[in-house]
């Protein structure tokens, strides 16, 4: 495994090349001047151009990427043209409320789904199951947007009860942090809970017909000790690995909730930097997002090999 | 006697305890009360507080301590040795007084947010609201709603470089006489509250407004429109007008112009792009739309200089620029530029549709706000 877990990292570098080089080329292809932005929409062109000098923007597009693919591979991002920063400052800074709110979305979501879809699978076929799925449903078809908004408009305007905006850190207070978290996490969490409902329906249910789970029926064990000591085990891999790619897939898509709870992440910061063209942000950052998918898939693999003794890396 | 005196005191007590227990009134009298934090949701945050626009407005001379964290807030604490002017504010001018102990300003670049966050009282100020929620919020008891009067008017301006369709003056007028601005402004922004029609290449409310050229403002003529464009030989040319959807009101004022244009017999192309693209592409386009904000000097209007995008750089209209600059007296440059602004419309320079108003909300408890243009929060209190 271990060696598998090497050649997997030895395997990140053509990967963070080839999205190096697309990121760094596509985001110079479409129109539009930090300069510009910087100076401002009644400034002169000659401002501009002075603006362009003074951010290298006038050297070619080659030079400048090979300039900073040699930085990057020194962990030096460069610098963001409009926080004035390092982007590795810049990401860093921003990097705990996202993981924050990614990780209570995730606890989030398997909290609710995992037990929705094996109260489903257990109940299969029964007005329960298709309640719990319908909602699932319609759940996951919900803009996180919408049910951003809609939980403000209860939790925040209505009863007064949680805080519409903004973030504190875990340094804050627990409880502080806690209480800026829960509206977001849940908005963001809601569709991926839809999702591993699912999931964990489709996999106990795939379980639930095997011959041991009928044996040990047969044994005359407790239904709770059938499914969550027998069954769950089992079915839980795949379901695994659907929460660990929802990890990536929240962490990267966390833009949205971010936004309408201004919540100072990676997602808004992204966000910002392509309005204004801020090239360095936008590629340290979309760097940084590949790399932790990647990394994440590993993990979820060597998870996966540990807890499933039959499968095996060569 | 001592039963009067118990009395006595049992009303100056209630009367007190009144005075205390009714903020209601005692709002009413508007004294101003040191402390408390205001916090503030703006659309954006520095280096450019809108990301469209450079500077800020800070209360930098009257706050010290200056903490940003970026995405998260500008977190500013009074500077007690400063002294106020003596007399009363006026305007940007005048005293200022900081009352609340910190100011945080947030930028929330959600509209929707920074209006539920006013409305759950995790904001005490929001500007740049939408206009469309206006209805809703006037209702709302926890809510003020005012109007920023005035903010900015709508342009559309012309590429008049050598070889453009708009380097004709004709074509130009073709498009003005074709325009109905009350239907573009309706368009833009909905409700009236929010806009006005008006000629003036600076607001009513400043002293260098004139009304001159206002025969040709909003002249609403298409058949004006096309005699004119016969006149300019006009051969079926495409217009290409380009717009975002980054500010409502300009893509909606242009879906309403190209429209106008398109049934006088031009043939426009609109095209919709972000703002940074737009401000990179829109020399190479015939007509761009953007807003003209408030000028202290007609001097520093952008659409009426030769080195502003667009080009308006004809000769007679120069030569008026310069002897405004040069001039010193004012009622004289109040007559130059009234000339300015007289040729302006004669040339077509570009469009004016008219000018908007902006939202802002506050708390009720939030008191000595001066709602100008430019946001400031000197003299502003907490109740």
């Amino acid at each position: 495994m271990v060696r598998h877990a090497l050649g997997r990292l030895v395997a990140l570098a053509p990967v963070w090349l080839v999205v190096s080089a697309v990121v760094f080329f596509l985001i110079h292809l479409i129109p539009g001047d930090p300069a510009r932005v910087m100076v401002g929409s009644q400034g002169s062109e000659e401002e501009v151009q002075a603006m362009r000098g003074r951010l290298g923007l006038n050297e070619p597009l080659v030079v400048r990427y090979v300039r900073w693919l040699g930085r990057a591979l020194r962990a030096d991002l460069g610098e963001s043209i409009f926080l004035g920063r390092p982007v590795t400052t810049a990401i860093l800074e921003r990097l705990e409320p996202t993981v924050s709110l990614t990780l209570w979305a995730t606890l989030f979501s398997v909290l609710i789904g995992l037990p929705v879809g094996v109260t489903s699978a257990v109940r299969f076929g029964r007005p329960t199951d298709r309640l719990l799925m319908s909602a699932a449903f319609v759940v996951q078809s919900l803009p996180s947007f919408w049910t951003g908004l809609t939980l403000i408009l209860v939790f925040s305007v209505a009863v007064n009860l949680l805080p519409s905006t903004g973030y504190a850190s875990l340094s804050e207070g627990v409880g502080r942090h806690l209480r800026h978290l829960i509206l977001p996490a849940v908005a963001l969490g809601l569709s991926q809970a839809a999702l591993i409902a699912r999931m964990a329906r489709a996999s106990m249910l795939e379980v639930l017909g095997h011959d041991y789970i009928r044996t040990a029926e047969a044994k005359g064990l407790r239904p709770s000790v059938v499914v969550v000591k027998h069954a769950l085990r089992n079915a839980l891999i795949p379901v695994i690995t659907v929460v660990g790619i929802s990890f990536a897939v929240l962490l990267a898509g966390a833009i949205v909730i971010e936004v309408v709870f201004n919540l100072p992440g990676i997602g808004r910061l992204v966000m910002q930097s392509i309005l204004r063209r801020d090239y360095p942000v936008i590629q340290g950052v979309i760097l940084f997002i590949a790399t932790t998918y990647v990394g994440v898939n590993l993990l979820v693999d060597l998870v996966y090999a540990w807890i499933d003794p039959r499968i095996r890396y060569r | 006697m001592r039963s009067a005196i118990r009395l006595l005191s049992l009303l100056l007590t209630t009367a007190l305890a009144l005075t205390i227990l009714l903020p209601g009134e005692r709002g009413a009298q508007a004294t101003p009360r040191r402390g408390g934090t205001l916090r503030v949701a703006l659309t954006g945050e520095p280096p450019t507080l809108d990301v469209h626009q450079t500077g800020a407005m800070l209360v930098l001379n009257l706050a010290w301590h200056m903490e940003w964290v970026p995405d998260r807030h500008i977190r500013m604490a009074r500077f007690d040795r400063y002294a106020a002017l003596p007399g009363e504010p006026n305007g940007y001018g005048g005293r200022k007084v900081a009352w609340v102990d910190e100011v945080v300003l947030v930028p929330s670049s959600e509209p929707s947010s920074r209006v539920l966050g006013v409305e759950a009282g995790d904001f005490d100020l929001g500007d740049w609201i939408p206009a469309d929620a206006y209805e809703r919020l006037a209702k709302l008891p926890g809510i003020k709603t005012l109007a920023v009067k005035p903010k900015e008017w709508i342009v559309a301006a012309f590429n008049q470089t050598s070889g453009r369709p708009f380097a004709r003056r004709e074509l130009r007028q073709a498009a003005q006489a074709a325009i109905d601005s009350e239907k573009v402004m309706q368009a833009a922004i909905g409700r009236t509250e929010f806009f006005r029609l008006d000629p003036g290449l600076v607001f009513r409310e400043q002293v260098w407004h004139s009304t001159a050229g206002q025969a040709l403002y909003n002249q609403k003529n298409p058949v004006k429109a096309r005699d004119l464009l016969k006149k300019a030989g006009y051969a079926g040319e495409e217009i290409r007008w380009l717009t975002t959807k980054e500010y409502e009101w300009m893509y909606r004022a242009s879906l309403a112009g190209t429209q106008q244009l398109q049934e006088v017999g031009l043939k426009v192309k609109l095209g919709v792009v972000d703002w940074a693209t737009l401000l990179r592409t829109r020399k190479d386009y015939d007509v761009f739309v953007t807003g003209m904000v408030v000028y202290t000097d007609p001097t520093q209007i952008p659409v009426l200089n030769c080195s502003w995008v667009g080009w308006y750089c004809e000769e007679r209209h120069q030569a008026m620029m310069k002897e405004l600059a040069t001039t010193v007296d004012f009622k004289a440059r109040k007559a130059q530029f009234e000339k300015i602004q007289a040729h302006f419309y004669d040339q077509a320079a570009a469009l004016n549709f008219g000018d908007v108003f902006s939202l802002r909300i506050h708390r009720p408890n939030v008191q000595g706000f001066a709602n100008m243009p430019e946001l400031f929060v000197w003299n502003v209190w907490k109740q």
